[in-house]
């Protein structure tokens, strides 16, 4: 039903004459900001993440200066685990194991062409709209509601804080109007300057086991695996990734449609037997098929519909 | 005809109705009006507080591919071509999520599986030989999945907050 409206609107859309200035606080222009605010703003707060009955408290400083970004999240419940970045560097502390995963990119590895339309093709696969305005964290706050067109993703809600655009409080729908996820500052201070030691990490790189992940950007041609394209979703990124030396290499390939994305994981082993299966993990849905040799892993914050579906349409590229 | 475009709306006619309704509404402009009002119903059913904004211009808007962007002038015109991609790349959530999948004691603790898909409708519960047999690698990919998502870069640093809440399983 969903699918019949947009078609329609698109329709209406070319039958009525070119008219209609675009509004000035247009859902997608919204979009556009709380993007754009996520990237170059300072900002130090607390932060709610609820999935699934389960609630997580931790507290983000971030900074940007000299077009250098620098990022600090710590868990406040539970064991002080942490996450530190400067720029492309990543560091993610767990103080129980004493373990320092880093991963370092560099520039040029960065997603070179991710989503080349932007958000600009979006509206092909959600209805925009802006919603009302409302406080979160003490800050007035607009939203800006997104209701997907077809079966294959979920609605988001988000409230972006009017003046600086960044994001205060992000909600994932289902198609029954329930919440699935929920990410929201309770407290949040936007712009500098920051408390000293703020973006100081809490761990000593000296004293710690120190583990590394690789990961190795495929051309489309090495992926050696089809894929039958799902309506609006593209394929944004592909690498081989290795958890660490002694762990076995497995393909990763990603689709997107610019806010919903679904992971391919590609490994050797399993056995011809074994069932395709179906799980949900919190918002994402998990779909796994057995290829020949090989185990494929689907997964995405989408209908389960969409993961089936695409893990189903996989073959092995003959060489 | 009136009823045609509520029907039209709800997406409850056949391929040749919308045709025709399509078509009566581009030759009439007091139909067209009419759809507007149409929508400023919908949209007061749901509650929606923007009810002054002309519906048609509204969905033309949100249907037209260019984004408008309210830009700072300092800004270069190329990173709004592609702001998610900016945004992902500076999440790096990318790099960081992976993370989790390694880290010791991060397994999915099963008890979560049932309890989700329970309170979940749309799905039907997950059968325990999913669980028994998901992968062991299963976390290790939904770190680095995440981390990958672009769309989780509109949370900006807030994403590696899942990250950190997900390090946190099975603890």
């Amino acid at each position: 039903m969903v699918v019949v409206r947009s078609t329609l609107m698109a329709v209406l859309l070319a039958l009525l004459p070119a008219a209609a200035p675009a509004i000035a606080d247009d859902g997608l222009a919204l979009l556009n900001r709380i993007a754009q605010g996520s990237r170059v703003l300072t900002y130090s707060g607390t932060f709610v993440y609820r999935s699934g009955g389960k609630v997580d408290t931790s507290r983000i400083v971030r900074s940007m200066s000299n077009g250098v970004e620098v990022e600090k999240i710590e868990a406040l419940d539970g064991s002080p685990r942490e996450v530190f970045r400067v720029g492309s560097d990543v560091k993610c502390f767990f103080p129980e194991e004493k373990l320092l995963i880093i991963e370092s990119r560099s520039k040029q590895r960065e997603f070179p062409a991710l989503l080349p339309t932007g958000l600009g093709s979006l509206p092909e696969h959600y209805a925009i709209r802006t919603g009302g305005l409302g406080r979160v964290a003490g800050v007035m706050s607009r939203a800006v509601l997104l209701e997907p067109r077809d079966e294959l993703r979920y609605g988001h809600e988000f409230w972006m804080d009017v003046a600086s655009g960044l994001l205060l409080k992000a909600n994932l729908i289902g198609a029954n109007g329930e919440t699935l996820e929920s990410f929201a500052f309770t407290q949040v201070k936007i712009g500098g300057p920051l408390e000293q030691d703020a973006l100081k990490p809490g761990f000593d790189s000296d004293r710690v086991r120190v583990q590394r992940v690789r990961t190795i950007e495929l051309k489309a041609d090495d992926i050696g695996w089809t894929f039958r394209s799902l309506p609006g979703f593209r394929k944004v990124a592909a690498m081989k990734r290795q958890a660490a030396p002694d762990k076995p290499e497995s393909v990763h390939v990603v689709f997107s449609d610019g806010l919903a994305s679904i992971s391919v994981f590609i490994e050797s082993g399993g056995s011809v037997s074994e069932a395709d299966t179906q799980a949900t993990v919190g918002p994402v849905n998990v779909f796994r098929r057995q290829v020949g040799e090989h185990r494929v892993v689907v997964m995405g914050e989408v209908p389960a519909l969409a993961v089936r579906r695409l893990g189903e349409s996989m073959e092995r590229k003959r060489k | 005809m009136k009823t045609r475009i509520s029907a039209l709306m709800d997406g409850e006619l056949e391929g040749h109705e919308i045709a025709d309704t399509l078509k009566e509404l581009h030759r009439s402009e007091a139909l067209r009006s009419e759809w507007c009002d149409c929508q400023l119903i919908g949209a007061a059913l749901r509650d929606e507080p923007d009810l002054d904004i002309d519906v048609a211009a509204r969905v033309m808007a949100a249907l037209e591919l260019e984004p408008t962007v309210i830009a700072p002038a300092h800004r270069r015109t190329d990173t709004w071509r592609r702001p998610i991609l900016a945004l992902a790349a500076s999440a790096a959530g990318v790099a960081v999520v992976a993370w989790l999948a390694l880290a010791p004691g991060s397994e999915l603790a099963p008890a979560r599986e049932p309890v989700l898909a329970s309170a979940r409708q749309v799905l039907a519960p997950v059968p325990a030989a999913a669980q028994t047999q998901s992968t062991p690698r299963l976390q290790e990919y939904l770190v680095a999945h995440q981390a990958y998502a672009p769309g989780g870069a509109m949370i900006g640093g807030a994403r590696n907050i899942r990250t950190v809440a997900a390090s946190g399983e099975g603890r």
